[in-house]
């Protein structure tokens, strides 16, 4: 008998950690994200392969993934608690597709009587302000979400948090920008042929003013 | 009925606590290694709420702010409790408390802020709770030499525990593979992905554009390739791994094909390549601390006795 409840229980553990594991759209399901380039790029690709339209298969991946994830959220709702307090969630999201289109973090102070002067450029030699704490793996993964229109509170709150660091490292600074700047990934072939990056246009512009 | 029967019978087949007080071992070195970088240059940030200078707006629950804010002094206090769990996790001391004491201080620090989280720490939490599920520390540990005076008894525990550890991990691995549905990861597309991936500002550790060259781009390519098949295969793996348990009398061609072994050392190189090229925390160590729980306690016993001799079971 013990034995019996013994397997019982792991084979309950198994459903429902399996249950919340199976792939699902969870956390994608986003109108502004999938507007990004790099997921119009998947779109497209995809479409072609298909012998539909991207707007076409856009708008049916939309209600596939609506309709999947309200279900798996009924679903998997009676269990919330076992995820939430044995720590046993399953999200196993990982790389399902390379950012094409990926954001550079940038940031920028303005001195009395001066123009903009870059002092942080993600992965930069050069403008390493900060670059201590920004490169570790957790600031990392927050500026990696930050380059998502989704995440517009948080872009505040970091700009925030930057323009306080500002105030206090480079005290003559009057004002302080950040920028994701959104670049196409090179081609290896445009690499080899050393081409420029093809567009470089900040996407995401937040200014933080530190009044002094 | 008889399908239940044996599957019961199979879980509660015991077997030597040696593989699980390992991987015990490395769960409480993961915590060290999940929880100390994040402490260096000032990042420890990303666990205070932005009210008392952190870089978001974190909200806690009562369970584990019952005082109602994330403070640097909440989260300080947090930070300590999970470190000395997680020694205590090592040494093997307090059993299933101790798992369950890091597993709750490691949620409450660590799983505050979601958007300066990855996969190892959820992967991290779930190592933790089946070491509260399963005793890791039956052998190997202090709790065992207060018990019988030998930090390594020959102590008996049910197979399901370490069943459910290699389940996890191949879980991980199928999901992720499965979900990786990009054309640039699919057969057909290119395999251009882990190009693309390496590019990326947020997860370089230097400048990648060389891998555009030959060879090394032609690298890129097989590498998304057979991690791509290797992860949406893992179930096979998982079929390799129990049939080469002691007593296993089916699935014999995984065994004298060293099938299981040959999916461990893709996994060692792909983890081992990931530190090298890449910053994504400490992903790659707590992944590998699952794979402790891969290596049957026999062959854990022959490393420990005489390394030359360590294998799978004769075919």
């Amino acid at each position: 008998m013990r034995r019996s409840l013994l397997a019982l229980a792991v084979s309950a553990h198994l459903a429902v950690i399996a249950l919340q594991a199976f792939p699902s759209p969870a956390g994608g399901v986003n109108r502004a994200a999938w507007r990004d380039p790099a997921v119009q790029a998947e779109l497209q690709t995809w479409a072609a392969r298909m012998g539909l339209s991207p707007r076409a298969l856009e708008e049916r991946l939309w209600t596939l993934s609506t309709g999947w994830a309200q279900l798996r959220y009924d679903v998997l709702r009676p269990f919330w608690a076992y995820y939430r307090f044995a720590g046993t969630a399953q999200s196993w999201k990982m790389f399902v597709a390379p950012h094409t289109f990926p954001t550079r973090l940038q940031i920028e102070v303005r001195r009395e009587g001066n123009g903009w002067e870059r002092v942080y450029l993600e992965r930069s030699p050069d403008a390493r302000w900060l670059a201590g704490t920004l490169s570790n793996d957790r600031l990392r993964a927050t500026i990696f979400r930050m380059g998502w229109p989704q995440y517009a509170e948080l872009r505040r709150d970091f700009s925030a948090w930057v323009a306080e660091q500002a105030a206090r490292d480079l005290p003559d600074a009057r004002q302080v920008r950040i920028s994701f700047l959104k670049e196409r990934t090179r081609s290896p072939h445009e690499v080899r042929a050393g081409v420029s990056p093809p567009e470089s246009a900040p996407i995401f512009v937040t200014m933080a003013l530190v009044p002094r | 009925m008889i399908g239940w029967r044996r599957w019961v019978d199979w879980l509660t087949t015991p077997e030597s606590a040696l593989s699980l007080a390992i991987f015990r071992i490395a769960s409480g070195i993961s915590i060290w290694l999940v929880v100390v970088p994040t402490l260096r240059d000032g990042a420890g940030v990303v666990w205070v709420d932005r009210a008392f200078g952190g870089v978001s707006r974190l909200v806690a629950s009562p369970w584990y702010a019952p005082w109602g804010a994330v403070t640097p002094g909440a989260s300080a206090g947090w930070v300590a409790v999970a470190l000395a769990a997680a020694t205590a996790l090592i040494l093997g001391f307090g059993g299933r408390v101790t798992a369950l004491v890091a597993l709750q201080a490691c949620l409450a620090v660590v799983d505050i802020n979601p958007s300066a989280g990855g996969s190892y720490d959820e992967l991290m939490f779930n190592g933790l709770w089946l070491l509260v599920l399963g005793s890791g520390s039956q052998t190997l540990s202090l709790d065992a030499w207060l018990r019988t005076g030998s930090v390594l008894p020959v102590s008996s525990i049910g197979r399901w525990a370490r069943f459910l550890v290699v389940f996890q991990l191949m879980l991980v691995y199928t999901t992720t593979g499965l979900q990786k549905v990009s054309a640039h990861w699919v057969p057909g597309g290119g395999s251009t992905a882990l190009y693309y991936i390496l590019q990326q500002p947020t997860w370089q550790l230097g400048d990648n554009t060389w891998l555009a060259f030959e060879p090394w781009f032609s690298l890129t390519r097989l590498g998304t390739m057979v991690t791509w098949l290797w992860e949406v295969s893992a179930p096979l793996w998982l079929l390799a791994w129990a049939a080469s348990l002691p007593g296993a009398a089916w699935g014999r061609w995984l065994v004298v094909g060293r099938v299981r072994e040959a999916y461990a050392a893709i996994g060692l190189v792909l983890h081992f390549a990931l530190l090298l090229v890449m910053n994504i925390g400490p992903f790659s160590w707590v992944s590998l601390s699952f794979y402790a729980a891969l290596v049957h306690p026999e062959e854990w016993q022959s490393v420990l006795t005489r390394p030359a001799t360590w294998g799978s079971r004769s075919p």
